[in-house]
């Protein structure tokens, strides 16, 4: 008796740690998590799950003019039910969409990952009046359910404007 | 004795270990709530421990 007295806050201790244990599975690791995994040029840039749960959640990357800006969108479902939600992906510019590019249902089974992939391509995007020097932003609105990601793309201008030949 | 209290240092180690790795790897997705239980399961941890060792003599 006088030794499981002794010993009752090493148990109580050991009741601590596995709740931590516990708190870490079931709200850290369980859930749904979604990463986006931007491509501009040769440097791809992973958006991480932590990154949305921020105040300032709004990703900002470069892509120059007259190349595609790849995208691909990742959910993890770390559930033990299946998951599926309508993705919804378009453009924006000044509050108005500009273009829709994917529509489509993702479904995921417990424990598995999903995967979208899609390419902005700057060509469409820009008007065709637009000088080279000018530079452009647009948002790309990633809408899984009543979840929205947004990314901006900044499309540089030209460096080297094309110079008109003089007459002769 | 000794063995045991050697022993009991391991799983200390092992439980500190653990839960650094659990927290360099998963506390950006605790929620308020989570992290809060979370420190003050630790505190609990850190206090149940002292006070077996002051029981034992230490």
């Amino acid at each position: 008796m006088a030794t499981q007295r002794k010993n009752l806050p090493l148990y109580l201790a050991l009741a601590c740690f596995l709740g931590i244990i516990a708190i870490f599975i079931v709200d850290g690791y369980m859930g749904i998590y979604d990463t986006v995994t931007v491509t501009s040029g040769e440097l791809p840039q992973k958006i991480e799950a932590d990154f949305w749960a921020r105040p300032d959640n709004v990703w900002s990357t470069g892509g120059n003019r007259g190349e595609k800006v790849f995208f691909r969108y990742e959910v993890d479902n770390r559930q033990f039910s299946s998951y599926a939600a309508d993705v919804e992906v378009s453009v924006w510019r000044s509050q108005e969409k500009v273009r829709d590019l994917l529509a489509r249902q993702m479904s995921v089974g417990a424990f598995e990952k999903g995967e979208m992939e899609w390419a902005v391509d700057t060509v469409e995007l820009l008007p065709s009046t637009t000088p080279p020097e000018q530079s452009f932003q647009f948002t790309v609105l990633i809408k899984r359910g009543e979840l929205e990601r947004r990314v901006i793309i900044y499309i540089n201008p030209s460096p080297f404007p094309p110079k008109p030949v003089p007459a002769r | 004795m000794k063995i045991e209290f050697i022993l009991f240092g391991f799983g200390i180690l092992f439980s500190l270990a653990g839960i650094g790795y659990l927290a360099a790897e998963y506390v950006k997705f605790l929620s308020e709530a989570g992290k809060l239980l979370s420190l003050l399961l630790t505190i609990g941890l850190f206090s149940f421990l002292s006070r077996y060792f002051k029981i034992m003599g230490w």
